[in-house]
């Protein structure tokens, strides 16, 4: 064929030339947008997995009349209790920088570890969660939220009238574990606990002192804001909680309360 | 053929890679398509709608109550989009601030996260004037009477064809389920042109904003940002044009109810022109998603007030004599030895006096006894005056105030003055004052029935049994005013409505007591809410 005629198979060749011009110039022009749906398709999923631990938090709540302890990277997706703590007790080894205890609460998929990851899935791509305890106690009852029926002890009014619960900050530059600091700071004081994915950037190391550190910073004060790309303050962390009162809500609604 | 067949395969490769990638390119847009279109983004806003709705209805229900402001109320929306909600919004009739119960949904007050739909926009909330709950509460009978038949919805929603679901000018109890809407949540979407044209703009104007992007104008709806219009729609089509989501009318009083025909339609509306006329998706609290609740939270007060009576020393285990219903039409409420079922009594408890017992719901002013035993405020029964201590531990004396656990309401406004009529008490024999060790080995006990009479639980030592909203049943709607309040069967339904027996009654009308004779008087019908029932049961252990 390459014989019958010299003519027409350079001309082929020119047309292969266009093509494949024709072609990089498309996939090039497409690359972009492919990425960027990729990722709104992760930040999708994560949103669905997000709500799907929401609901089984909830559901265990409703179910055990307590919310559960967080993972640690080696209790195997289970609950961690701290030394001598139980779900009588309600003391917990990690409250605010532990795992998302998935295998317990039986979702899926879970990784090898008993975790689940958001869909950035490296392992440090694990969603993390923090649940209101340790140090202050409602009312006198310590690890009201973790404890069997430590919101019945602490009673729905000692409940409405704690100080604060976890706090959920719009900058961390002033938070710490006793607040926001300016009263502007704050998005709430009442989040009974907290959901935390680390996002696109979670293999780099956060600068010291900005917000994602603070949020693995084992402390009750998480920051949530928009997205912020590069340099030390970047900030691509996902942070979604729940308040007291409808954590309440449901356990009155389960005749778990009052 | 004109050319050679050489050329005429390049020619072919060529096609084949044109289409190859047109139709790569038709699968890429149409996969961006599904994932960034509409479907995508309503499912979004569905999402942070559901979130949003739960969140209030937890409010209302689960918001702590003391002895003067009871269970029921809505925050106010917020105006200037900081987030957290206003401390007004209109007067208790609804015929001030109207403009006011509409605004953004205040989710810092309610401690949400940043909601928004699947636009990007924050979540609108228009609360009914019935809902809102006034800071001054206290001082209005009016205000405080959240009671099934006095709060009922005053929205009126639309579905995208026009059709009422909800009908805000509804003022009779026994429809209250199609009445009114208790609050609209909406999700905005895009921005659209108006009826009249105008395009929704909804940039800070220079001067409108601070910083933080809170509107400073005055009125804060001024502001483009916060001004509903630029959010909220109003088709151009003629038939719907009258509903406009940026205003209506939510009155909770005679004169104005029947205004509240301006309300809300739900989107997509699609004008004859085949442009989109509304996009706000809507989601409504109606009476029924909420009253049933609110009614459950009352009916677990009053348990655990009297749970907690029968815990202390004095009374062991033994619960106070109700009230016989009878009694009430002449205006009594005093508990009667040997009855077992009524309304809650009120103090003093004179029959559980008599018999050592308690005379209110916990010791008072005199008596022995460690104050550690005794309540705060943070945990006193909600049906009696609270004592003075706020801490997690009480210090004070028994008596302080002289007038703590007395029942509330019967000298200042309370909500239990409103509620009390609609909250009947059926008390298991063997946990009677005159039990000498209370105990269902020892004498009846309560047995629970569902609707079809079947039995299911018993040993159960007493029951609170809330009255929902007058029902039209058995032939006739159930009418709770004058003699109306005595007769159990105006209030309850099934066995619950047979409860009565002759202790307590003397002469008073009505003399009838069907239970009497069949040993039936301990029976509690316990059910699922439908149009023939919708009495609420906690019972308890």
């Amino acid at each position: 064929m390459w014989s019958s005629s010299r003519r027409s198979a350079a001309f082929t060749l020119i047309e292969i030339a266009v093509a494949l011009l024709v072609i990089t110039v498309l996939v090039s022009g497409l690359v972009v947008p492919m990425a960027a749906q990729l990722e709104m398709r992760r930040h999708d999923e994560l949103r669905r997995q997000l709500e799907d631990a929401r609901e089984a938090l909830l559901g265990f709540a409703a179910t055990h009349a307590r919310l559960p302890c967080p993972a640690t990277e080696t209790s195997r997706g289970e609950e961690s209790f701290a030394a001598g703590g139980d779900a009588t007790n309600g003391n917990c080894s990690n409250f605010y920088d532990g795992l998302m205890p998935a295998a317990a609460l039986g979702l899926a998929p879970l990784d090898p570890q008993g975790f689940v990851r958001d869909p950035w899935m490296t392992e440090r791509n694990r969603l993390r969660y923090a649940v209101f305890g340790g140090g202050s106690a409602v009312n006198g009852v310590a690890n009201p939220l973790t404890r069997a029926n430590g919101m019945q002890a602490a009673t729905l009014a000692g409940l409405a009238d704690a100080s604060h619960f976890i706090f959920i900050c719009s900058t961390g530059s002033a938070a710490s574990a006793s607040g926001c600091g300016p009263a502007a700071n704050q998005l709430t004081r009442r989040a009974a606990f907290v959901l935390l994915s680390l996002g696109p950037n979670a293999n780099d190391v956060p600068a010291a002192a900005g917000d994602e550190a603070r949020n693995q910073a084992g402390i009750p004060a998480f920051v949530h804001h928009e997205p912020v790309a590069g340099g030390n303050a970047a900030y691509d962390d996902v942070v979604q909680w729940v308040p007291v009162h409808l954590v309440v809500h449901r356990l009155l609604a389960a005749g778990r309360l009052p | 053929m004109r050319t050679s067949p050489g050329r005429q395969r390049g020619t072919l490769f060529l096609l084949a890679l044109l289409l190859a990638l047109a139709c790569l390119g038709v699968l890429v847009a149409m996969d961006l398509a599904a994932a960034s279109g509409s479907a995508r983004r309503d499912r979004l806003s569905d999402a942070a709608l559901a979130q949003a709705r739960e969140a209030l209805v937890a409010y209302a229900v689960d918001h702590p109550i003391n002895a003067t402001v009871g269970p029921g109320y809505l925050p106010y929306p917020d105006l200037d989009d900081d987030g957290w909600a206003e401390s007004t919004c209109g007067s208790q009739s609804g015929d001030s601030g109207q403009e006011q119960r509409l605004g953004r949904l205040p989710w810092k007050t309610l401690g949400l996260p940043d909601l928004r739909d699947g636009y990007g926009e924050r979540l609108w909330y228009a609360v009914s004037s019935k809902y809102k709950g006034l800071l001054n509460c206290g001082v209005s009978r009016a205000c405080l009477d959240m009671s099934p038949d006095a709060a009922l919805g005053t929205i009126t929603v639309r579905d995208s064809s026009g059709v009422v679901l909800h009908d805000g000018t509804v003022a009779e109890s026994h429809r209250a389920n199609e009445g009114g809407a208790i609050a609209v949540l909406f999700a905005p979407g895009a921005p659209l042109a108006r009826a009249d044209g105008t395009p929704q703009v909804r940039d800070c104007a220079p001067g409108e904003c601070d910083d933080n992007g809170r509107c400073t104008t005055q009125p804060a709806q001024r502001a483009a940002r916060c001004d509903p219009g630029n959010y909220l729609d109003k088709a151009a089509d003629g038939r719907f044009s009258f509903e406009d989501n940026a205003d209506f009318v939510d009155r909770n009083d005679a004169a104005g109810r029947s205004r509240n025909d301006n309300g809300f339609i739900a989107g997509p509306v699609t004008l004859p022109s085949g442009r989109l006329g509304v996009n706000d998706r809507l989601a409504v609290i109606s009476y029924r998603d909420l009253m049933p609740r609110v009614m459950e939270r009352v009916a677990r007060e009053v348990a655990s007030c009297l749970r907690f009576y029968a815990s202390r020393p004095e009374n062991g285990g033994r619960y106070p004599w109700p009230t016989p219903a009878c009694r009430q039409a002449a205006g009594e409420w005093n508990g009667k030895p040997g009855v077992h079922f009524g309304r809650v009594p009120d103090t003093p408890f004179d029959a559980m006096a008599s018999q050592s017992r308690l005379p209110r719901w916990w010791r008072v002013q005199g008596s022995s006894g460690a104050p550690g035993e005794l309540p705060t405020a943070a945990n006193a029964c909600r049906v009696a005056l609270a004592p003075d201590d706020a801490g997690a531990q009480r210090t004070s004396p028994p008596g302080s105030p002289p007038d703590e656990a007395q029942t509330a309401g019967l000298a200042a406004n309370s909500w239990w003055n409103a509620w009390k009529p609609s909250v009947f008490y059926a008390l298991a024999p063997a946990y009677s004052a005159d039990s000498p060790a209370p105990s269902c080995d020892a004498g009846s006990c309560i047995e629970v029935l569902d609707v079809s009479g079947h039995a299911g639980a018993s040993g159960k030592q007493f029951a609170v049994i809330v009255a929902g909203p007058a029902l039209a049943r058995d032939g006739f709607v159930q009418s709770r005013d004058g003699a109306g309040i005595s007769a159990p069967g105006m209030w309850l339904e099934e066995s619950n409505a047979l409860l009565e027996g002759s202790a307590g009654c003397d002469a008073v009308v009505p003399p009838s007591f069907p239970c009497e004779g069949t040993g039936n008087c301990n029976r509690v019908t316990v059910g699922a809410s439908s149009a023939v029932f919708n009495d609420v049961v906690v019972v308890s252990p």
